[in-house]
């Protein structure tokens, strides 16, 4: 069975959001809830100072302690690694949003889309039928798309290809090849959760990709 | 470094709610145990139950699905939730058991509820903190043992603080009951100074800690929640307290009025300091 994961190369990524509009409007999220998002962070000092742009998304542990924490089983891992909310099982305890170290969960708390003096549009009318209202949600890595065999809404729409998405376990996919050729971080490991999503750092040496 | 901003007011009156319940009941059950006292157990039965199904509801209205809480048994192995939902409901049904025989059958309540029920409410009052305790994600919680501890003795803190107060606006409160409650009050002291030694050392492990739980203390100590947690938890909630019953000899009804609004609010400001200072592990590289 595959494992899916995904890298993020900082070197290439340019804060232009594309990722977390592509998020938004492949799962039309309701307002407030974000399953992709950026930490823009300014790092050193005049004249070397600079802006860093961090996407950080659902990491899809190995040990999810939103899973771990969830009352009724809403929260479960799927065999191909992907970590998925059954909202009709959420009872809306919000103890999976304390327990993720990541942040990555919110949740739709109010039916308001983002044109409220104007109700909801089409779109939203659409979308919002994905989303019950007083349960939290996150990203599931786009799996409709997958199980179609195309990328995450976020991959597809990168401009600068610094998102690879795939299968771990298989030695020939891009990013077992990344994962080998680069020195990758992944986020608050310390906790066992053995994130899915590596990060290779922007001061991180220009390989053949790079 | 992110606050967390996932729970506040609903869940954490009900933290204090089922708190003190738990306290009424254990402090009020247990001088029948262990005392053969009888002068507070009618008011241990009727709001020891009364306080945690408050609290109950409102944890019902902070949920994002209520109709659907039913489904919260479902992981007692693993979720804290599940756990506490389950000893919530064992001990308002015994509880509400044990009213309606007091009540409406008007006869003493079997003893073995007394035994079951006094364990259950040492369970809802450690769960609460076990709750917060076991978070990981948030280091200044993440004590699994000591903040169940010091939830438990606020409990039964603010226990004696609402007992107090029932006493007081109950014109008609025996002197047997009143005598009692004195005696509580000396017992509360040594409440008050294990409390405080249990706040200074969750605040000491947590200062030289993870950088997110020293950011923790720092929000109680000195930013945005200082002025209650200095105001309102340490000189009002246990200062005072302890103060009145060590020095004041007098049981005026108006110190011990006092005393007993000076411990309830001690009693959620513990839990509101506790809640709203859980900082994140940070996110950076």
């Amino acid at each position: 069975m595959a494992r899916y994961g995904m890298i993020i190369d900082l070197r290439r990524c340019v804060g232009c959001y594309a990722c977390v509009m592509a998020c938004k409007a492949e799962n039309l999220t309701p307002k407030g809830v974000s399953w992709n998002r950026l930490i823009v962070e300014e790092k050193g000092e005049y004249p070397k100072a600079r802006m860093t742009f961090t996407p950080v998304l659902c990491n899809h542990c190995e040990n999810p302690p939103c899973r771990d924490v969830c009352p009724t089983g809403a929260t479960y891992k799927r065999s191909d690694g992907i970590v998925a909310v059954n909202q009709s099982k959420c009872i809306g305890c919000k103890y999976c949003m304390v327990a993720c170290p990541y942040q990555a969960r919110s949740i739709h708390e109010k039916s308001e889309g983002y044109f409220s003096k104007y109700g909801l549009t089409p779109l939203e009318q659409h979308g919002y039928k994905k989303h019950k209202k007083g349960a939290p949600s996150k990203c599931v890595f786009c799996y409709e798309r997958v199980e179609q065999s195309k990328e995450p809404a976020c991959v597809a729409a990168c401009p600068t290809r610094a998102r690879i998405f795939g299968d771990v376990t298989n030695p020939n996919s891009e990013i077992s090849h990344l994962l080998e050729k680069n020195k990758t971080f992944r986020f608050i490991e310390e906790l066992g959760t053995k994130p899915a999503v590596s990060y290779i750092l922007d001061q991180a040496p220009k390989t053949e990709r790079g | 470094m992110t606050v967390q901003n996932i729970w506040h007011g609903l869940v954490i009156w009900y933290l204090f709610l089922a708190g003190t319940g738990a306290g009424v009941y254990l402090l009020a059950v247990g001088n029948k145990m262990f005392r053969k006292q009888d002068a507070l157990v009618k008011m241990g039965y009727i709001w020891g139950p009364i306080l945690v199904a408050l609290g109950t509801i409102l944890l019902l209205l902070d949920l994002g699905r209520p109709f659907w809480a039913f489904l919260a048994v479902l992981r007692p192995h693993a979720s804290m939730i599940s756990v506490g939902t389950l000893i919530l409901t064992f001990f308002m049904l015994n509880g509400f058991f044990q009213i309606y025989s007091l009540l409406f059958k008007k006869k003493e309540p079997p003893h073995a509820l007394d035994i079951i029920g006094f364990i259950l409410a040492i369970g809802t009052a450690t769960y609460t903190g076990l709750l917060l305790g076991v978070v990981e994600a948030i280091p200044f919680w993440n004590k699994p043992i000591l903040l169940p501890i010091l939830f438990l003795v606020s409990a039964l803190s603010s226990g004696i603080g609402f007992l107090l107060l029932v006493s007081i606006l109950n014109k008609n409160s025996k002197e047997e009951t009143k005598s009692n409650l004195h005696r509580m009050m000396k017992f509360d002291i040594w409440l008050i100074l294990i409390e405080l030694a249990l706040l200074i050392l969750l605040l000491w492990l947590s200062a030289r800690g993870n950088p997110a739980a020293a950011a923790s203390v720092q929000i109680l100590t000195s930013g945005f929640f200082a002025l209650p947690f200095w105001g309102l938890l340490i000189v009002t909630g246990l200062l005072l307290p302890l103060v009145l019953e060590t020095l004041v000899r007098s049981h005026k009804q108006s110190i011990l009025a006092l005393c007993s609004i000076a411990l309830l609010i001690g009693g959620v400001t513990l839990r509101y300091s506790i809640v709203v200072a859980g900082v994140w592990l940070p996110m950076s590289k």
